[in-house]
């Protein structure tokens, strides 16, 4: 052993008082770490999983924008004026990505947020526009459907969300059944108001669901882009009452609008259902741009695999094209894959990671743990102030005794060993015992479960319960931090010490 | 002169300390030469200057003006590292307060200069010099003691063994017996003039002490900064080192 090493050492249980005061402030400091960076990284996890598992792929390519875009929409103060954008040449970016080798899966998406009714009563839902086929594929796993069925690949309708049905049910008076036909209204500044006439296929949830994503339903791709607004590619006959058929056939201007006594309006004002609760008549239920546009869709070339194109997802109007990676791919490489030759082919489009994709309520995790940094921060700087002042008493204590030591020939350099010594040592030893104090509280929780008090934890534990995991990296990156705690205590000190001149060993 | 090596030569050496804003002349144009294995004694009344002019031969401050001269070697062109390493190969310290390393047991402390140098001897050959100083200095049976487990008298001891560890060419003694009892200073001094004799190592300390300085073969007695006594006896010196001590 050095005699730097044996002078620090034996300094450290020579004083032993500070060195407790020191150590117990670093153990408690590191255990904080361990335990905090560990529940973060559980949870940072477990929301990673759930949303790339079942809601937004590794990547997802949308139509260049700017602003949140996410697979809810649109977030943000101007997300009612501002109009979601759709994927430009989808079938061109459709054939590329899920042909890429680094690609298991692909699923063309739309979303729309939606008024639900269903026999006066209302509830809200965000409709994501899906292909079943693409869809099942990519998120084999993530609904279980509680009636009825999933939507079958070319079908029209919706399967609607347990949260939703629940709120349409609330008064016990109605049940949703399959087979039920449900008014979906669509409502934007951009796109103005759209109605559709839905026939319901089934009820489900997510199993991995929060209260994020739980009123979301399942609903063919055609009604949801007559929802959001988009180019409407297939034209269906709706299904009219008896006084939706009255009220849209055989009348004519005249009729419409003469006088009043007389007029249709005369009945339909004694009608509560047109203008009560849940009234939707006057929606804009078709728009005729729209109609034009939808006919003579390009029928694209079959693809083999996975790039299989069907014909909805090779209908231009989508507003995600969500990307799930093979095991092992870099989801950043693949983007900048996918980015470099969207460039290169002219397509306006944008490649985002999942939690872009996911928006602000997966956000809230990456959020809590910029929080959670700033406090280890703070705790960072306070151990080291308290690390430092005891140091400098301790280093002004000896002033004689590192005078003596460079009288008798000791180099600055040695007396700077000792120094930074002592500081490591106890700074390692503590944390040591800290590391081991985390991990033990770590087992109890994770033993025990953190169970979410409510939704906004739900959320950020990625699920009901939390049961935190010790991550190497936390462990890693808590020693790091205490070693540079260390080093960064013993700056101050050191140079005190180093200041002190050898005829200091003269003035007892 | 008698023709043997001059080991530090100061010239016209002046020392001024700023206090406030006035000056404090504490060496005031001090020259004298000392000569290997001198035992020389630096006495004067307190603030004559005596400790500021061991300061000077220990490299551990710089004069204001003048010439300090260590084994040949001029002090004033030296940068701290080197000052250092010519305090360690060259220098012995030994203190008024004896300045042990109180986490250091006896044996630890008089090895500790050995363990700062560039060039360290065997391990052997450092344990043989080491109890050989120990034996010297009576304090064998006390080798695994800590400072603090030691009289006043035994601290000395070891603090002198520690000066010589390095086999200095100058062992700088500041008031040695300053906080010794009369006997214990004795004793002290006769030990420090013993060890002069055998190793030939100069001895040049500061003291009020009048039976030391009638030890003492060269007394340089100050006043005010000022040299205003140099006595030289002609003494007969006794074997260059101990036969069988290690060289």
């Amino acid at each position: 052993m050095s005699v730097a090493l044996k002078i620090a050492f034996r300094n450290i249980l020579r004083h032993k008082t500070k060195t407790l005061i020191v150590g117990v402030l670093i153990a408690i400091g590191i255990m904080v770490l361990i335990v905090g960076n560990s529940l973060m990284d559980t949870a940072e996890r477990g929301i990673a999983q759930t949303y790339v598992e079942s809601y937004t792929g590794h990547l997802l390519i949308t139509g260049r924008h700017h602003g949140n875009v996410t697979i809810m929409g649109l977030e943000g103060p101007d997300a009612m004026d501002a109009v979601m954008p759709v994927v430009p040449s989808f079938a061109q970016v459709f054939e590329y990505v899920a042909n890429h080798p680094r690609v298991a899966a692909v699923n063309p998406q739309a979303t729309a947020g939606a008024l639900v009714d269903y026999e006066h009563r209302r509830g809200l839902t965000q409709a994501f526009g899906i292909d079943p086929e693409y869809y099942q594929d990519m998120f084999p796993d993530n609904i279980e459907i509680l009636r009825g069925r999933m939507l079958l690949p070319g079908e029209e309708g919706i399967v609607l969300n347990e949260q939703v049905v629940r709120r349409l049910e609330r008064t016990g008076e109605v049940r949703v059944q399959p087979g039920d036909r449900v008014i979906l209204t669509g409502i934007s500044t951009a796109g103005g108001v759209r109605v559709r006439e839905v026939p319901v296929r089934g009820v489900f949830r997510f199993r991995h669901g929060n209260p994020a994503v739980n009123f979301v339903s399942l609903v063919d791709i055609t009604n949801v882009r007559a929802l959001a607004g988009m180019k409407l590619l297939q034209v269906t006959e709706a299904e009219l009452t008896e006084l939706e058929a009255r009220l849209l056939g055989g009348v004519d201007e005249d009729e419409l609008f003469g006088g009043l006594e007389d007029s249709l309006f005369s009945d339909l004002f004694a009608d509560a259902d047109v203008f009560g609760e849940g009234a939707w008549l006057f929606a804009d239920v078709l728009d005729e741009d729209a109609l034009l546009a939808g006919f003579g869709a390009p029928e694209d070339e079959p693809v083999e695999g996975i790039g299989a194109v069907s014909a909805a997802a090779q209908s231009d109007a989508w507003h995600f094209l969500l990307v799930k990676l093979v095991d092992g791919a870099d989801p950043k490489a693949v983007a900048a894959e996918l980015e470099q030759w969207l460039a290169a082919h002219g397509i306006d489009a944008m490649v985002s990671d999942w939690l872009s994709g996911a928006g602000a309520v997966a956000s809230l995790a990456t959020g809590t743990k910029l929080v959670f940094n700033i406090v280890v921060v703070v705790i960072a700087v306070v151990a080291v102030i308290i690390i430092m002042n005891t140091l400098v008493i301790s280093v002004t204590e000896r002033t004689t005794e590192i005078g003596t030591m460079r009288a008798l020939g000791a180099q600055k350099s040695f007396v700077r060993r000792i120094i930074v010594w002592e500081t490591v040592m106890t700074a390692g030893l503590f944390g040591l015992v800290g590391v081991a104090a985390g991990l033990l509280v770590l087992l109890i929780l994770n033993w025990s479960g953190i169970e979410a008090p409510n939704a906004f934890f739900e959320v950020l534990f990625g699920g009901k319960v939390l049961r935190p995991v010790p991550s190497l990296r936390s462990i890693v990156s808590s020693l790091v931090i205490v070693l540079a705690i260390g080093v960064a205590s013993s700056l101050y000190p050191v140079s005190i010490a180093l200041r002190t001149e050898p005829v200091q060993a003269m003035q007892e | 002169m008698n023709g043997r090596e001059v080991i530090v030569e100061l010239v016209d050496v002046h020392k001024v300390y700023p206090l406030g804003e006035t000056e404090v002349h504490a060496v005031r144009g001090v020259s004298f030469r000392v000569e290997k294995g001198d035992f020389i004694s630096i006495t004067g009344p307190s603030g004559s200057g005596k400790s500021t002019i061991l300061n000077l031969i220990g490299c551990i401050d710089k004069p204001t003006s003048g010439v300090v001269k260590i084994a040949g070697v001029e002090t004033g062109t030296l940068n701290d590292r080197q000052l250092t390493e010519l305090r360690q190969k060259t220098l012995g310290f030994i203190f008024q307060s004896f300045n042990l390393i109180p986490v250091l047991d006896v044996y630890e402390n008089v090895e500790f200069p050995l363990l700062l140098g560039k060039e360290r001897p065997g391990k052997r050959e450092t344990e043989e010099w080491i109890n050989f100083l120990l034996e010297a200095t009576g304090l064998a049976s006390h080798r695994r003691h800590k400072p603090s487990e030691l009289s006043g008298g035994q601290r000395q001891r070891v603090a002198i063994a520690r000066a010589l560890a390095t086999k200095p060419k100058i062992v700088l003694a500041d008031e040695p017996t300053a906080n010794l009892d009369s006997k214990t200073g004795k004793a002290i001094i006769e030990l420090m003039k013993k060890l002069n004799q055998e190793l030939d190592t100069t001895f040049i300390f500061s003291t009020h002490d009048p039976e030391i300085v009638a030890v003492a073969d060269h007394v340089i007695r100050l006043q005010d900064g000022r040299i205003v006594e140099e006595i030289r006896s002609g003494r007969d010196r006794g074997p260059a080192a101990k036969a069988g001590a290690p060289s």
